[in-house]
């Protein structure tokens, strides 16, 4: 959104309220990163940031909710290392201080050609991988902090529940009668709240933004009806905010490019009022969030001629249809957008569909029948796909191991091969020698296994995600729950 | 007119400038740091960057090339001055705008992560060179 789209006072308000939040914040930042702060200032922070960033998204500046989202990331890294943070990571936050300021800032009009958004966003993510084992290292030794964003919070809640889910599965393979279909009983449960913790549901987040954009088609003029239906779909958490900023983008423009003044859609014999509506679907790999407008739809002729004058076509009289809805998402093009009095404020297309991308989803823009513009965004299944080895560790029992195992089949069986369960206490209820031992080595560490069935390479889906600390979490395997063992994870592992 | 610029050496860190051309051609300025700028060092480092920035805009350069070849580190403290200079001069207008070039060393990693984050603040105006 520009500034125009907004009254002056509230833009003001923003700018001023983001300038003394930025202040307060770098302070207690240089306070805890050089060791003089106090304890207390930790949440103030990330509530000066989460405060900010919900501001930018009120208002419409996408591209300061970007920088504050991965502000945060920093800071879940930053409070792992009890603020002692390596030198890039400092150097990143402060940057990220000056970055949100300057784009909060910005005037409309003025030339943001030079900032490289998504490349800072790159660095931020290269210095928080780089920095996950000095984090790790921090818990190894115990000296991490707890969590303390609401995502990290989430995401161990999630972890500790995984691993409750987990071990009630193992307990279930060793019990018998009531006893086990009661732990059973339990492993679904948990199963089922693992899966709630790992969602966000789409109709609250749909209300939101058809309710900011009958706003906004006030503000401009415009009369829109809007209707949704996202029949209790959820989508996986790791990409909401993508599917967040895709529906602000989406919708923004639908009110700004695509549906018309009553006045033109009168004279087009189009009724006064346009529709927007947001329509959600399940699909085979996920869900399909739909946002369609029944306005203007795209002026490809437009497009093709704007795209080949910032270099991205050729002959803009030769471009295909295809191309010039594929030209809406090269970031110089939706950039060159910055000049519309209400959309392309924000991150870019581009940016959604890397997010989606990034995640196995995608979006498209699509002509609607009938008239406007349809987009589609596919976002991937609340799962995640795992090469492992499965075999048979008891007769009828399948277990499962990481796939970058090795393992080589023993001439003969040992009389002393370990029974992966009976590490765990769940005694073999008829103990008989293992038809095979099977060698596991992976790197330095191995360990010799009794086996019914030889190890067979398949890929799995994670639906109870453990650390890589734990030593177990169950994965479904050609539709069967498997419990899937890390044996370096398993207590007395040779080396 | 030549760059005032008292050159600044104290415990490992030191620093130099010069500058070429005229209006007619266009001023070029050279600020080279060099040795290791960190805590002890951090307000020489901040007086070199200062005072580059003060005759950067009295002489109206076009560019500032900003040499760290000889940059063994510098901590996160002392390349907050680099990354107040360029918040500054991005709130310039237009015409006050000039390019900075970094000249860096590839073998200082460091080196090549600092100034590439730094760079996407403005890729219009900053460019490193190995």
């Amino acid at each position: 959104m520009s500034d125009e789209a907004i009254p002056d006072e509230i833009l003001q308000r923003f700018r001023q309220l983001a300038a003394e939040r930025l202040g307060r914040a770098e302070s207690i930042w240089f306070g805890l990163s050089q060791g003089t702060g106090h304890d207390d200032d930790a949440p103030e922070l990330l509530r000066l940031i989460h405060t900010l960033k919900g501001d930018a998204q009120m208002i419409g500046f996408g591209d300061v909710e970007l920088v504050c989202h991965e502000l945060e990331n920093l800071m879940a890294v930053a409070a792992r290392l009890h603020y002692a943070v390596p030198e890039d990571i400092d150097l990143l936050v402060t940057m990220s201080f000056h970055f949100i300021g300057l784009l909060a800032r910005k005037r409309s009009g003025t030339s943001v050609a030079g900032i490289d958004l998504d490349g800072f966003v790159q660095e931020v993510t290269a210095a928080v991988a780089a920095a996950q084992p000095l984090t790790r290292a921090a818990e190894r030794n115990g000296t991490s902090l707890s969590p303390t964003s609401p995502a990290d919070a989430s995401l161990d809640q999630r972890q500790r529940l995984a691993r409750a889910a987990a071990m009630a599965f193992l307990e279930h393979l060793g019990a018998r009668g009531a006893s086990q279909q009661r732990l059973r009983e339990l492993w679904a449960l948990l199963r089922h709240e693992v899966a709630l913790l790992s969602a966000v549901a789409l109709g609250p987040l749909v209300e939101r933004h058809l309710g900011a954009a009958c706003e906004l088609g006030e503000q401009l003029g415009k009369l829109v009806h809007t209707a949704s239906d996202t029949r209790g779909l959820c989508v996986i958490s790791r990409v909401a905010d993508a599917v967040d900023v895709g529906l602000l983008h989406s919708i923004r423009n639908a009110i700004d490019h695509g549906i018309e003044p009553p006045e033109q859609r009168t004279a087009a014999g189009k009724p006064e009022h346009g529709t927007l509506r947001v329509m959600a679907e399940a699909t085979p790999d996920g869900v399909a969030l739909v946002v369609e407008d029944d306005g203007r739809g795209l002026d490809h002729d437009a497009i093709a001629h704007r795209a080949h004058a910032l270099g991205f076509i050729a002959d803009p009289t030769r471009a295909s249809l295809a191309e010039t809805r594929e030209v809406l998402f090269r970031a110089g093009f939706s950039t060159a957008r910055q000049t519309s009095p209400v959309s392309g404020r924000g991150v870019g297309l581009d940016a959604v569909r890397s997010a989606l991308r990034k995640a196995g989803g995608d979006v498209s823009i699509e002509d609607r029948s009938g008239g406007g513009t349809r987009v589609v965004m596919r976002i991937p299944a609340p799962r995640s796909r795992v090469e492992v080895l499965v075999f048979e560790g008891r007769p009828g029992l399948s277990l499962a191991i990481p796939g970058h195992w090795t393992t080589t089949v023993l001439p003969e069986v040992p009389s002393q091969v370990l029974d992966p369960l009976a590490a765990f206490g769940i005694a073999d209820p008829s103990p008989t020698p293992r038809r095979y031992a099977v060698s596991l080595r992976w790197g330095p560490l191995h360990d010799t296994w009794g086996v019914e069935t030889l190890p067979r390479l398949t890929t799995a889906t994670r639906i109870c995600p453990t650390t890589s600390d734990d030593p177990m979490e169950v994965v479904e395997v050609d539709g069967h729950e498997v419990l899937a063992l890390r044996p370096d994870r398993l207590p007395n592992l040779p080396s | 007119m030549p760059i005032d610029f008292p050159p600044i050496a104290c415990q490992g860190f030191s620093a130099r400038a010069s500058s070429e051309g005229d209006s007619s051609t266009g001023r070029r300025a050279t600020l080279a740091l060099i040795g290791n700028a960190d805590e002890s060092t951090r307000e020489h480092v901040q007086r070199a960057v200062t005072t580059m920035r003060e005759q950067a805009a009295v002489l109206g350069v076009q560019e500032v090339a900003v040499d760290m070849r000889e940059l063994e580190f510098m901590n996160s403290s002392c390349f907050k001055c680099l990354i107040t200079w360029l918040s500054d001069l991005l709130e310039q207008p237009e015409e006050r705008r000039y390019q900075i070039r970094f000249l860096s060393d590839a073998t200082k990693h460091w080196q090549h992560r600092s100034l590439r984050a730094l760079s996407c603040f403005a890729t219009d105006l900053v460019s490193i060179e190995t």
